[in-house]
């Protein structure tokens, strides 16, 4: 038995962060009903950029997200619209939408109008900025209110260097595993108290959670600012610890050393090639180091020209020191440690063609591991969601005839 | 009530993905017992890094993702201190750790093991690399298992500027969230059950997950189609209406106003004063922009128009057309963001040395509970004496496990 069956999840979630939550969830045994309008959750069309097919029967991008729901589109604008999704949520645990507030508010989907009818209904709202304060209601996406507010970005890049737009849904996705805990905290309370709760989060409040570190060197000190205050971005070269950084070797690849922070500083001087400088005063010790940091950087980015990453990764792998060549997205695809341990699968679409998608990252012993699958078109459980909930076929035609819903 | 009242978690785990991840459970009410070694969490120095104070009393860096808890100190190769950890075990509903796989073998606190004794224990085990493959018993860290493998560092640079590492723990934070939602599942399951499972997740499993886009979007093809290239600079962009543009004064806005492209388009060009282009079938659609230099050309304009005006007037613009925005905020910006300190997202903690820091709260609020405030975390073993005590170990019990080294508190006072 998978941890979440027999929890019904009505999910109404555009773009990724809530999408995402629900998709965990799902893969952990709920049943996810998600819905959408005629045109269909915005994320579909993130295939452009991507260059990924977009069509009924090939939607690899939607379908990592999304798999394993079942997917039906209502109109809520039109009362009968409505009508089907509040049946629906009257057999559901949880609702978990990332609509704009006023919009659910103005549709009777608010939490106080929602837990009158439904006391044991868990409700579970996400947004940009958070509930209170100045910006609460403007719009917001992970790029904006987690990544540029938070700090973070600004912290991705040296000064000098052109900053990128972080890589799309990171930032939800990582919301997205805030959401689905509190969910199951809620539900485990609900177990004891019989009760539903009312949950939120925002991109923002994640962002800032996540740069803690930053957030927290960042501010004005009570001890008095230190003679070089924190504050991102730096100059290349300015760096505090020549050891958790980015080298260039001689292949052009780009290899992350980690170890020499905690202790290992001499033993890696000589793996580099640098016996010569591993017992230097100038890096004795932690803080010492720090203070010829610029020095030592010097000397460990023309090291490191000197070999290919494959030739590094022999060395630091014998001296057992932390390290990793970067990966470009495509070298992920193909990694057999990701392969071996199911982080990926070959999902087959309906027209064929195979493509690699992520799986979801946790794992509990004894339940298989879901599999990404096709996550099919807007409305492809309309009807077969409609006749569980008590709606006959002649029914589920009008509604169909006069738009209340859409299927395919 | 809160959300967890009444459950009992053992963490045996360093640095940030397992801790942040209890962190969470002490806020939503849980009660977490944290066993460090007597030379202590790493974590503790990382404050350093950013010249933050790393005292035994005044830590904020390390109290954003250990407050709350008890922290106590066993020798685990002594024998009194592990017959200690499994009196801790046989009352708790939580096990969590990311201590090594073949040490936590040697040590007898496998999941096998402890199942066997302990049926209804949930068995959280945080690796780097998964149980599998060639990086299987590989050390794992944020910068690496997160951000290398999983191609997310390199979506952050140019072709032809070079990377940088990330932003401190965060891989971590990211993963923390895969930890705390996989115990939760784990825990209702055995509500319903009785039955405690393993559970686990890695560095590499959360970063190819948070990466979800770029994994998917740059596998070779078998349609037929190109993945897109990797960006040589900013004009490489597919998508001008979410991109970064400086400003007048220098900012950095990050305009995210054409998510929706085709419903947007017309409201940001007149918001960026390209009123004449509002027609233009080159950049009215995402299938005609992305063809040719037409990307490229859009880009040039808006790039232009932003350096007419400071990241505030834009802002002003973007919010009245109810354009998603944000001007590029620097770290230490947040602590004094209004924003963030009503919605209680960061909180000034005060050390016992009356000094006070500003620092992050845990992101999720349940509405009607009051969301849990960082408190400063004390020094390695300060709660051994009570711990052990409450656990049934007698005063000379508590002493002879001090004297022995088997338990341990810093700066215990000389008798």
């Amino acid at each position: 038995m998978r941890p979440l069956e027999g929890v019904k999840i009505v999910e109404m979630g555009i773009f990724v962060v809530i999408p995402a939550a629900a998709r965990l969830l799902s893969d952990w045994g709920a049943e996810v009903i998600k819905v959408e309008k005629a045109e269909g959750d915005n994320s579909r069309k993130t295939n452009v950029v991507l260059r990924l097919p977009n069509k009924p029967d090939c939607c690899p991008y939607f379908a990592a997200l999304n798999s394993g729901k079942r997917l039906i589109s209502l109109n809520l604008k039109d009362p009968d619209g409505l009508k089907v999704l509040m049946d629906i949520l009257g057999e559901a645990d949880v609702f978990m939408t990332n609509f704009r507030y006023g919009g659910l508010t103005r549709l009777g989907l608010d939490y106080e109008t929602l837990h009158k009818k439904f006391p044991r209904l868990i409700f579970c709202h996400v947004n940009g900025y958070g509930h209170k304060g100045p910006d609460k209601d403007r719009p917001g996406f992970d790029q904006t209110c987690f990544w540029a507010r938070s700090g973070i970005l600004n912290a991705m890049h040296d000064v000098g260097a052109r900053a990128r737009v972080a890589p799309s849904g990171v930032g939800d996705t990582i919301t997205g595993n805030a959401l689905a805990a509190g969910i199951a905290a809620a539900l485990i309370r609900r177990e004891k108290t019989g009760e539903g709760s009312n949950i939120t989060s925002s991109l923002y409040a994640n962002g800032i959670w996540c740069n803690a570190a930053h957030v927290t060197a960042g501010q004005k000190r009570p001890e008095g600012d230190p003679d070089k205050p924190y504050v991102a971005p730096h100059p290349h070269k300015e760096r505090r610890n020549p050891f958790g950084q980015v080298y260039e070797c001689k292949d052009g690849r780009h290899f992350f050393l980690l170890g020499g922070s905690y202790g290992k500083l001499s033993q890696t001087l000589r793996a580099l090639g640098l016996e010569e400088y591993a017992d230097d005063p100038r890096f004795k010790d932690h803080p010492t180091m720090q203070a010829n940091s610029d020095i030592l950087y010097d000397l460990m980015e023309e090291a490191f020209r000197k070999k290919t990453a494959g030739e590094w990764r022999a060395i630091m792998e014998e001296m057992g020191i932390s390290y990793e060549i970067l990966y470009d997205d495509y070298d992920t695809t193909k990694d057999p440690q990701a392969w071996e341990n199911g982080f990926l699968t070959r999902m087959t679409c309906p027209n064929g063609l195979e493509y690699v998608a992520p799986n979801t990252p946790v794992e509990f012993s004894g339940v298989e591991r879901v599999q990404t699958t096709h996550a099919g078109w807007v409305g492809s459980d309309t009807r077969a969601v409609l006749a569980e909930y008590g709606y006959t076929e002649e029914q589920i035609d009008r509604l169909l005839e006069s738009g209340a819903v859409t299927a395919c | 009530m809160n959300v967890l009242e009444g459950y009992k978690v053992v963490e045996l785990a360093s640095f940030v993905a397992v801790p942040a991840a209890a962190r969470i459970m002490c806020d939503w009410g849980a009660q977490v017992i944290k066993i460090e070694a007597a030379s202590g969490d790493g974590s503790r120095l990382h404050g350093r890094d950013n010249r933050l104070p790393i005292e035994d009393d005044c830590n904020p860096n390390y109290s954003v993702h250990n407050s709350g808890k008890r922290m106590i100190s066993l020798d685990l190769k002594t024998k009194a201190g592990m017959e200690a950890m499994h009196r801790l075990l046989a009352d708790a509903d939580v096990f969590m750790s990311n201590v090594r796989w073949e040490s936590i073998k040697k040590m007898g606190l496998d999941y096998e093991t402890l199942h066997k004794k302990f049926p209804r224990l949930i068995y959280m085990h945080f690796t780097g690399y998964g149980y599998e493959g060639p990086d299987k018993d590989r050390p794992g860290f944020d910068s690496t298992a997160f951000w290398s493998s999983s191609g997310a560092l390199h979506e952050f640079h140019y072709a032809n500027t070079p990377p940088k590492s990330p932003a401190p723990g965060f891989g971590d934070v990211a993963s923390s969230g895969n930890v705390l939602s996989g115990v939760l599942g784990a825990l209702l399951h055995r509500e319903r059950t009785g039955e405690g499972l393993q559970v686990t997740t890695s560095l590499y499993a959360s970063g190819i997950w948070c990466n979800y886009s770029r994994v998917v979007g740059r596998q070779e093809r078998e349609d037929g189609s190109t993945p897109p290239g990797f960006p040589a600079g900013p004009e490489s962009t597919k998508n001008p209406l979410v991109h970064l543009y400086e400003c007048s004064d220098g900012e950095w806005i990050l305009f995210s106003g054409g998510k929706m492209y085709e419903r947007m388009y017309k409201a940001c060009m007149e918001g960026f004063g390209l009123e004449e282009y509002v027609e233009d079938e080159r950049f009215s659609t995402r299938t005609e922009l992305i063809k040719g230099d037409n990307a490229l050309v859009l880009y040039n304009m808006i790039a232009e128009k932003f350096k007419t005006k400071t990241a505030a007037e834009w802002s002003e613009i973007f919010t009245r057309i109810d354009a998603a925005h944000q001007i590029v905020n620097r770290s230490g910006d947040v602590s004094k963001d209004e924003q963030a300190l009503i919605n209680n997202y960061v909180a000034p903690m005060t050390c016992p040395d009356g000094r006070t820091y500003m620092v992050p709260n845990s992101p999720v609020t349940f509405f009607g509970i009051e969301r849990t405030q960082s408190v400063p975390v004390g020094p390695i073993g300060c709660d051994t004496e009570e711990v052990l005590k409450e656990y049934g170990y007698t005063d000379a019990q508590v002493e002879e496990m001090l004297d022995s080294g088997a338990a341990y508190v810093k700066n215990r006072p000389a008798k």
